[in-house]
């Protein structure tokens, strides 16, 4: 359990999740290990615009949705390049769900040695500590979850 | 954040907290990291100790703290050697006080670049997911912290 060799790190290209996507690469150079960057679309999003799109003839809830993620994989894109590893030792994944749920699942389906993600995201208010996904990250993580403030 | 130098462990010597010594050895020695192993005795311990003084002249308060350093000063260096780790630098700390103010006292001395804790230790319930003190440092903690589930 302690060969660190895939770091997976929770992004919502949040300020927070950019920090650990930092850290993390200081910990693939340290251990020599590969990056696998997940982002989840999340369910209430989702539910939200299928709810708008039923109600509005001319708002396509789904290709609305394919849009942000294309422009996510495009995020995805610029952040791989600036980081200045070898392209070959990551990996990115866009899932679409209920977030603790898909980071679960991801790390289930691809086995990472360690969860990397910051304190909050996204959606959560001003003055929350911890964000709630973090949070049930924290009670349900299989694997070594690090996480990070910001500062 | 930018270097991962000293590596900060929790240890309450719970099952919990010696995973968490191991797992951080075995990552110093991977990354060259020393190694500072912090205990700390808790308030409530000492207060509830010192009630007994008060009550009962048999019992030596100054034996009673010296014998229980020197025991966890044992354990420590009985935990070190069962992880027969290559890792040159370890440091062991005892404090007084509670958990969780000690822990960020030792971190704000001490600068380590991670904070390594099981996720619950010795004090807590047998079915309560997550221990108070690490959901404090959760809160808190300035470093970046790992925090481990026990398998």
């Amino acid at each position: 359990m302690t060969e660190i060799k895939k770091i997976m790190v929770a992004v919502d290209f949040s300020e927070y999740s950019i920090t650990a996507v930092n850290y993390a690469i200081l910990l693939a150079r340290k251990f020599d290990a590969c990056l696998l960057l997940v982002n989840v679309f999340d369910q209430k999003e989702m539910n939200a615009l299928k709810k708008i799109s039923k109600e509005h003839q001319n708002f396509d809830g789904e290709s609305y949705i394919q849009d942000i993620i294309d422009k996510r994989k495009i995020d995805f894109q610029k952040m791989i390049q600036n980081i200045g590893m070898n392209e070959s030792k990551i990996e990115t994944n866009i899932r679409k769900g209920v977030i603790h749920k898909e980071l679960l699942d991801e790390i289930d389906e691809k086995k990472p040695d360690l969860l990397i993600m910051g304190t909050k995201g996204n959606s959560e208010l001003m003055d929350t500590d911890v964000g709630s996904c973090t949070k049930r990250m924290c009670r349900r993580c299989p694997i070594p979850l690090l996480i990070l403030r910001n500062h | 954040m930018d270097d991962l130098q000293t590596i900060m462990v929790a240890v309450d010597f719970s099952e919990y907290s010696i995973n968490a010594v191991h797992y951080a050895m075995k990552m110093a020695g991977d990354v060259h990291a020393s190694i500072l192993l912090v205990n700390v005795i808790n308030q409530k311990e000492i207060d509830a100790a010192q009630k007994i003084a008060a009550e009962y002249q048999a019992f030596d308060m100054q034996k009673y703290m010296q014998d229980t350093i020197s025991f966890r000063k044992k354990e420590f260096e009985r935990i070190i050697a069962e992880c027969g780790s290559n890792v040159p630098n370890v440091k062991t700390s005892i404090r007084i006080g509670f958990p969780c103010e000690e822990l960020l006292k030792e971190i704000d001395e001490k600068k380590p670049d991670l904070l390594i804790m099981g996720t619950k230790g010795r004090t807590n319930l047998v079915d309560t997911i997550i221990g108070s003190c690490t959901q404090k440092m959760f809160r808190r903690s300035p470093i970046a912290l790992l925090i481990l589930r026990n398998h």
